[in-house]
């Protein structure tokens, strides 16, 4: 039988010790003791391939997704990373959103100069409850399996608009409009919402920008920028900055099921 | 107009969004470690993680007042991942196989399999409590009294259970 206090700590209490957990035998053990420094040592580079391989933002919405639906089945393989528009039931379900969410909003909410803004609501698959998207794109937002989003705004000055999205690998997906110029906006300043909601695929994260210019700009001009921003945050969207483009832009993060 | 009743929900906030921060850090690697061990899917693992670590949340008050918080986190871990295994059976199998036959090709065979992989590749065949203890024994090297309290379960019941997983697969079990 092992000995609880063996000659040279065990894993386990090799690992409590990295996680700060006051083992005096073992520490004092592992003080002299160079094979356990070298035990230890690759420990800690497990920790850090963990940290490479999922960056904070990621585990925390990964974590906070699953405290509100938890997983209770193993999953199936994944799908190919692509977008899906779902249109004619979503508008029928989203239809009364602004109502609900205007009074969140206008209470402070993420209002920049000159009364322009961005909100994102996130609807489940069914008739379910809905809710405001992260405005923070360092803090994604964790996205359930069939969950959608619809893209809401107020212009205030500007009078185009156009939204891309780029995922993990640098695919950039112009979403508004798919092609050409970007869409023209009320003249009144009221709040509208994009024409219908998206439902993303895959997995890992999607920035989705939103551009607000004074003169329209072709969404080739906005996916191009977002591809280049991509390029020079080295593939990492928690580093994704800026896009080089007049006007104001708008970036909302989500976290892929 | 037709205005369903809509509840608005807060989402992608966290006040515990620092606790968070130092499970990561302190623990993030073990967990996600012991997931990709017994899954050998890193999306698996990774959403494994995360449902081990929103029942940390969601069991804050227990998870805080455990001597060992790294130690609770293993067992919930190694539990949730042989849990999705039994769900997962077939595909189990598959995966062996996989395993030995791309071992066989490149590695000289079955034969050069580590002791972790060997532990691992033989638990299917038996009950959720005896891979729960093989894995605590064999992986993280615990101790027959620490294995019984972390499972509920007396020091005799383990060694029982540890005894007959290795006489069925020929693994050193040092007997007390």
């Amino acid at each position: 039988m092992r000995s609880a206090v063996p000659q040279h700590p065990r894993e386990i209490e090799l690992r409590r010790l990295l996680a700060g957990e006051q083992l005096t035998d073992a520490a004092a053990h592992l003080a002299s003791c160079a094979e356990c420094k070298a035990r230890v040592k690759e420990l800690e580079d497990q920790q850090q391939r963990f940290e490479g391989a999922i960056p904070f933002e990621r585990f925390a919405a990964g974590v906070e997704r699953a405290t509100r639906q938890p997983r209770a089945t193993p999953k199936t393989t994944r799908g190919p990373v692509r977008i899906l528009i779902a249109i004619a039931a979503t508008v029928l379900l989203l239809a009364g959103i602004p109502l609900v969410m205007r009074s969140q909003v206008d209470g402070g909410g993420n209002r920049l100069k000159g009364g322009s803004e961005v909100e994102v609501v996130v609807a489940g698959p069914a008739n379910g409850p809905q809710r405001m998207a992260s405005d923070d794109p360092l803090q994604p937002e964790a996205l359930g399996h069939g969950e959608r989003v619809r893209i809401g705004f107020r212009a205030g000055a500007y009078r185009y608009v156009a939204a891309v999205s780029i995922d993990e690998s640098g695919e950039v997906t112009a979403l508004y409009p798919e092609r050409g110029p970007s869409l023209r906006v009320r003249a009144d300043g009221t709040r509208e919402y994009m024409s219908d909601s998206l439902e993303f695929t895959g997995h890992g994260l999607e920035r989705v920008v939103v551009v607000m210019t004074s003169e329209p700009i072709d969404v080739e001009d906005v996916r191009r920028a977002a591809k280049a921003g991509y390029d020079e945050a080295r593939g990492n969207l928690s580093q994704l900055g800026t896009l080089d483009l007049p006007g104001e832009q708008f970036h909302r993060t989500f976290l892929k099921p | 107009m037709n205005r369903p009743a809509l509840e608005v929900i807060e989402g992608g906030k966290s006040a515990g969004r620092v606790w968070l921060k130092e499970l990561y850090l302190k623990f993030g690697g073990s967990v996600y470690g012991r997931c990709q061990y017994l899954l050998k899917d890193s999306a698996k693992a990774e959403d494994a993680m995360q449902d081990v670590f929103a029942r940390a949340l969601l069991h804050e008050r227990e998870f805080r007042g455990e001597s060992s918080p790294l130690t609770w986190l293993l067992k919930i871990t190694t539990h949730h991942c042989l849990n999705l295994l039994r769900g997962d059976g077939a595909k189990w199998r598959v995966q062996y196989a996989r395993d030995e036959q791309h071992r066989g090709e490149g590695h000289g065979g079955p034969q050069l399999l580590e002791k972790r992989d060997l532990v691992r590749r033989a638990l299917e065949s038996f009950d959720l409590e005896t891979q729960s203890a093989v894995v605590h024994y064999w992986v993280d090297e615990m101790t027959l009294e620490e294995i019984a309290v972390l499972l509920g379960r007396s020091v005799p019941t383990i060694r029982k259970r540890l005894r007959e997983f290795a006489a069925a697969t020929q693994a050193e079990f040092n007997e007390p």
